[in-house]
């Protein structure tokens, strides 16, 4: 287990620099002098030498990439040109609200995905099989933005039960707060709903033919016991690593319903420096989501330990 | 039992069995949601090329007399707040839908499997370098890669296939990747190797046409994520400019009047729902088809 | 004196792609209190699938149990649904089952000591320290050193060997009055396919288990089993005491198996004889003998007709037109 948890650690820190240089290399990318693109054509020449100076442009892009790391790693991750504010900051102001948010969709959506995707293998054929997945279908072409959209209209707007848009801290509104969450919370849960029960329909269908499954109902066991005791723990193990994948996805879904809902979370402060070309904005959130996934995938993979003895006692 | 019926009785053995090719029709088109799904790619690409005969009008033709309109027997889904005309708008927009998934699948597809087949067929440290990179690409979030990606390049169609192909990239990669290295084992290639056989050679004639299966159901599956990949870069008003008709946007420039006109908004998502269903499970009947042991592989 | 269990002309069928698949097709046989039987026949020839309907363990679908009773101890099983709970009394209390796949057989994240005491626990009723003990006895009991220790183990922990050993110990745990071994030594390599068989010997005698084993190995049957059963395309074409079917088979496809094995009793230089031919397949077979075309001995058959199961001795009986059994007939292609 402990070369397991040092192998995975070595390796999620190797992704991690590398996240670091993909990050890097975006402002790069820009084709032209970023330094004009930032400022705009009225720039003077001084402000354009002086900001290139700020940003390290003038020096050679390996030392470049030391300057800018050695800053992040102090927590500076350079100056918004539009709300004048530092980065990290800003990012760090919104940051417990998109994973407040993000954190309730997940927990949620997994769990019922995980049941409706038993349900559904268990129930094989049936009328609530065919229902599921046909939602399970569904679910994952149906994009959440418009699922939050046609969700305002319905119940905001027309039938009136729920708050349009806007966010209330849970510590104040505590029920304004619910209300308002019900509607980004089901839009990006839907499409991660849809994936979670595809996956553990198929894992657990597939368990289902093991011989141990067999050897189990040769014992005698009860049906309910070979089902939920014996094929389900293993059928979860892939659904396991899926949900650090979904994470991402979800994150994607999450970051689109705060603009629509007018949520002050990261997702609508990085949508918006990207449409007013806030290029550093972008950048450190590039960075700063990259590194915590791949922290969370670490958190995952020794889970992943947990559950399979195989993995544990390498 | 006398010797003549017994000359008609069905023919015993391998010869009767169902081919391969009947076996994957049937398997494939035995469910109509396969078929639904089938009909909808069909009708859509239809479409698409014939938009212009079609589309009762110009779809970015404004028309300021005629703004927010409801449904009318002129405009049969209405007008919206430039006085276009819907219907020709939603026409026009699977134009840009069926061309960013071609081209996306395209791009992340031939990029993505030529990385995976060095990384698995050379391995050692390149194999890994180019592994360790697809893990870091795919560690961030989808939408904010492509959103970085197609802001950092700047506006247009372009930028945007070319910020959706890196995105889609890594799953290629690592498919590739994991099919060549379990291919690699099989007898046949090593005899390929120890005859002296190129490189070139054997991954071209032994490796690649043994890896396609599973990454052929990964094609079709991703058609339609780009698709909805590029309705949420242009929905968020980033990549392809107005006043191309494309159904994100359109969807994003109706929410402010959906009490006036709902359809605005419903009904783009409307086609993007229908098109992305449609390629998951005509991706989903094809991998029972093929191999029912891909069953939760992809 | 009524036999432990009965079957009678029971049919299993699976529904495939390419048509209906008659797995078992009217099988019969008996087994009494402490016998052992072997069962023989090529692979999916139904043996496997015809053990497995005993205890209804058959996948439904695509198999069907279509018809037949399963008496055991004057009661049919196959009147029980299969998750009641006279059928999962049966199941490990009454018939304990070994199978072929040591690999797969145990759940992986389960400990072995989890999984024997589970049997244990369930059908004994023990309690959680009793049933540790208990699993530990006879986890030693099948030879495995330092069972107090391995019974934490995982089974990837196990060696194949190993793992078969504690699946015995599973299987015997709960001492039922019938073990059906479903080819337990067939995944193994050869030497220790040698030992934990004959771990399974002693405990089956030492428990006094009635034992049905399933196997395409002649020689393993030669030596432990009593009776013997040969099964061809889902139906038996064979049965008898097994020194009787050894000195004097009668049916060519007995004769023909026993060409195709070597033997260490007779005298150096005879060819092994493999059976030519394929075995049928079972989607839409004629009405003749199924053996037909890959008969060796089928210019000597006039008959067109399908041969039902007749006696030629004493408990000894055989599915063919031919009279070949009582002439020696052990040697008859030499």
């Amino acid at each position: 287990m402990l070369s397991f948890l040092l192998r995975r650690t070595i390796h999620t820190i190797f992704v991690v620099f590398i996240v670091t240089i993909i990050s890097f290399l975006l402002l790069h990318i820009i084709p032209g002098d970023p330094v004009v693109r930032i400022l705009g054509a009225h720039a003077t020449a001084a402000q354009i030498e002086q900001l290139r100076h700020e940003l390290g442009l003038d020096q050679p892009i390996l030392w470049q990439y030391i300057h800018w790391i050695w800053n992040v790693f102090h927590g500076d991750f350079g100056k918004s040109f539009i709300y004048h504010e530092d980065v990290g900051s800003l990012m760090l102001e919104r940051f417990p609200v998109t994973l407040y948010l993000v954190s309730i969709s997940l927990i949620l959506s997994t769990i019922i995905g995980i049941i409706g995707g038993v349900i559904s293998a268990v129930k094989r054929g049936g009328v609530a099989d065919s229902l599921i997945s046909l939602f399970a279908n569904t679910g994952i072409a149906i994009p959440s933005f418009w699922l939050g959209i046609v969700g305002i209209y319905i119940f905001g707007l027309k039938l009136g039960w729920l708050p349009v848009q806007g966010y209330t801290s849970p510590f104040g509104d505590l029920w304004m707060s619910l209300k308002q969450l019900i509607m980004p919370v089901f839009a990006t849960s839907v499409p991660n709903v849809a994936i979670v029960a595809r996956q553990t329909r198929s894992s657990m269908l597939e368990t289902i033919q093991q011989d141990y499954v067999r050897t189990a109902k040769s014992k005698g066991l009860k049906q309910r016991v070979v089902l939920y005791k014996h094929a389900l723990r293993n059928a979860l193990i892939p659904v396991v690593t899926l949900v650090g994948l979904t994470l991402a996805f979800l994150i994607g879904g999450e970051f689109i319903i705060e603009t629509i809902c007018n949520i002050p979370g990261v997702g609508r402060l990085l949508v918006r420096a990207a449409m007013n070309k806030d290029y550093l904005i972008v950048q450190g959130g590039v960075l700063i989501l990259g590194t915590a996934i791949c922290i969370i995938n670490l958190v995952v993979d020794v889970t992943y330990g947990l559950i399979d003895p195989r993995i544990r006692y390498k | 039992m006398s010797e003549a019926d017994l000359e008609t009785w069905p023919e015993q053995g391998q010869n009767k069995r169902v081919s391969e090719f009947q076996r994957f029709l049937r398997v494939m088109f035995g469910r109509w949601l396969v078929i639904f799904g089938t009909f909808v790619i069909v009708l859509t690409v239809f479409v698409a090329l014939f938009a212009p005969q079609l589309a009762p009008y110009n779809p970015n033709k404004v028309n300021l007399r005629e703004m927010i309109e409801p449904p009318s027997a002129k405009h049969l889904l209405g007008t919206d707040e430039m006085g276009r005309d819907l219907l020709s708008r939603v026409i026009y927009g699977s134009r840009i839908a069926v061309s960013v998934g071609i081209v996306v699948v395209c791009i992340a597809g031939v990029i993505g499997m030529s990385l995976g087949l060095i990384a698995g067929y050379f391995g050692g440290w390149i194999g890994t370098m180019i592994m360790r990179f697809m893990d870091a690409l795919m560690s961030l979030p989808p939408l904010v890669l492509m959103l970085a990606i197609a802001v950092m390049l700047g506006g247009g169609i372009a930028k945007v296939y070319v910020a959706l192909g890196i995105a889609f990239m890594p799953t290629y990669c690592r498919l590739m990747c994991g099919e060549i290295l379990s291919i690699k084992e099989n007898d046949y290639v090593m005899a390929a190797n120890v005859i002296g056989a190129g490189h070139i050679r054997v991954m071209f004639s032994h490796l690649v046409p043994n890896a396609f299966p599973p990454l052929f159901v990964m094609i079709t599956l991703d058609l339609g994520f780009a698709i909805l990949a590029e309705a949420s870069l242009s929905f968020l008003g980033i990549g392809i400019n107005p006043p191309t008709a494309t159904w994100g946007a359109m969807i994003n420039s109706g929410q402010q009047y959906l009490l006036t006109n709902p359809l605005l908004s419903i009904v783009p998502g409307v086609a993007i729902v229908l098109l992305v269903l449609a390629f998951n499970l005509v991706g989903d009947g094809l991998r029972d088809a093929l191999d029912p042991r891909l069953r939760g592989k992809i | 004196m009524a036999p432990l269990l009965e079957v009678k002309d029971l049919r299993v069928t699976f529904d495939t792609m390419n048509g209906l698949v008659k797995a078992v097709d009217g099988v019969s046989f008996t087994i009494d209190k402490g016998e052992i039987v072997g069962l023989v026949g090529e692979s999916g020839c139904g043996k496997s699938v015809s053990q497995m309907a005993i205890t209804q363990l058959v996948a439904t679908p695509p198999g069907k149990i279509v018809s037949g009773e399963v008496i055991f101890e004057g009661r049919d099983l196959l009147k029980y649904h299969p998750e009641s709970n006279m059928m999962r009394d049966v199941r490990g209390g009454q018939i304990g089952m070994i199978f072929q796949e040591p690999m797969t057989s145990f759940n992986p994240v389960f400990t072995i000591g989890e999984q024997i005491m589970e049997s244990l626990r369930l059908h004994l009723k023990l309690s959680r320290s009793a049933a540790r003990k208990r699993a530990i006895e006879v986890l030693e009991e099948v030879g495995i050193p330092d069972a107090s220790v391995r019974i934490n183990n995982y089974p990837h922990q196990f060696s194949g060997g190993m793992r078969q050993r504690a699946m015995i110990a599973m299987a015997l745990s709960c001492s039922p009055k019938l073990v059906i071994a479903d080819e337990p030594t067939t995944a193994l390599d050869v030497t220790t396919q040698a030992q934990v068989l004959d771990i399974m010997m002693k405990m089956v005698e030492h428990y006094h288990n009635a034992l049905i084993i399933v196997t395409h190995n002649l020689g393993i049957i030669a030596r432990h089993a009593q009776r013997i059963n040969v099964m061809y395309a889902g139906r038996i074409v064979e049965s008898g005491p097994s020194e009787e079917v050894f000195l004097n088979p009668g049916h060519p496809y007995t004769i023909a198996l026993m060409k195709s094995v070597p033997r260490l009793d007779e005298k150096r230089g005879r060819q092994l004889i493999p059976i030519s031919g394929i075995p049928p397949n079972l989607i839409n077979m004629p009405p003749i003998c199924s053996f037909k075309p890959r008969c060796p001995m089928v210019d000597a058959c006039q008959s067109l007709s399908d041969p039902e199961l007749r006696p030629v001795g004493k408990n000894h009986s055989v599915r063919c037109h031919l009279n070949i059994s009582g002439q020696n007939s052990g040697t008859i292609f030499e």
